[in-house]
């Protein structure tokens, strides 16, 4: 495997930290994670609850389910804490699992991207039907 | 899925009940079956693995046990879930004219 620390003059223990995780991020990373785990454990048995109730609903009915603002509140607290919670998830994998540096980047940029335009795209559906 | 649903009510009347037609073919249920069981196996075993970040259930009989503990609530969790999905205690489902039926039906309440 190809080392970026090797390929330079610069050989400071810093350089070869930095970008691989253990870079004074790793505490904040493993916080965020367990705190969206907690937030999602009454968030999902909600949405699964929901889901249940809503089944066969129409179009209409379905709108005006999510106008109520408590669901459009929980629909989007679940949605921000579902996919950080995914983001983070990814990230750990892709930083154990994939062992090109190259490769490895660009799983970690297009994951964060994926989950960031997915989250975008799925508040503001729920703030144009319930606004 | 969510994603999908979410999304197309907020597209057009037919997106969405495309979504919901997908949903409900035999080939959409078994995929959301099977999200709900990996759905209630990540939400077990995640409670396991918050345990074990304050220090307990790390002795190995402990921590096989609560193992078991993971799998049993998987199965019990997802039993319930569509146990409820298919009985019919949607306040959506389709009206139902035996006014006797509507009143056996109605009153039940949630478990989860």
């Amino acid at each position: 495997m190809k080392l970026k620390w090797n390929d330079s003059g610069m050989k400071s223990p810093l350089a070869r930290a930095r970008g691989l995780g253990s870079a004074h991020e790793g505490t904040e990373h493993w916080m965020a994670q367990r705190v969206t785990a907690v937030a999602l454990i009454p968030l999902v048995f909600w949405l699964v609850f929901s889901i249940i109730s809503l089944k066969g609903a129409s179009h209409a009915q379905f709108t005006t389910w999510l106008e109520h603002p408590i669901n459009a509140v929980m629909m989007i607290l679940f949605i921000i804490a579902s996919l950080y919670h995914a983001v983070l998830g990814a990230q750990v994998v892709v930083e154990d699992y994939i062992h090109s540096e190259w490769f490895k980047t660009l799983k970690l940029i297009g994951n964060k991207l994926f989950f960031f335009g997915l989250g975008i795209a799925c508040i503001f559906s729920i703030l144009k039907i319930a606004l | 899925m969510v994603a999908w649903w979410l999304i197309a009510a907020a597209t057009s009347q037919d997106a969405y009940n495309t979504a919901m037609a997908f949903a409900s073919h035999p080939i959409g249920t078994i995929m959301i079956f099977g999200w709900s069981v990996a759905l209630f196996y990540h939400l077990s075993n995640g409670i396991r693995h918050l345990f074990w970040d304050t220090g307990r259930l790390f002795k190995i009989e402990n921590a096989y046990r609560a193992g078991y503990v993971v799998l049993l609530s998987t199965v019990l969790l997802t039993a319930a879930a569509w146990y409820c999905a298919l009985s019919g205690t949607s306040e959506y489902a389709p009206p139902v004219q035996d006014q006797n039926l509507v009143e056996a039906v109605t009153p039940k309440g949630n478990k989860s």
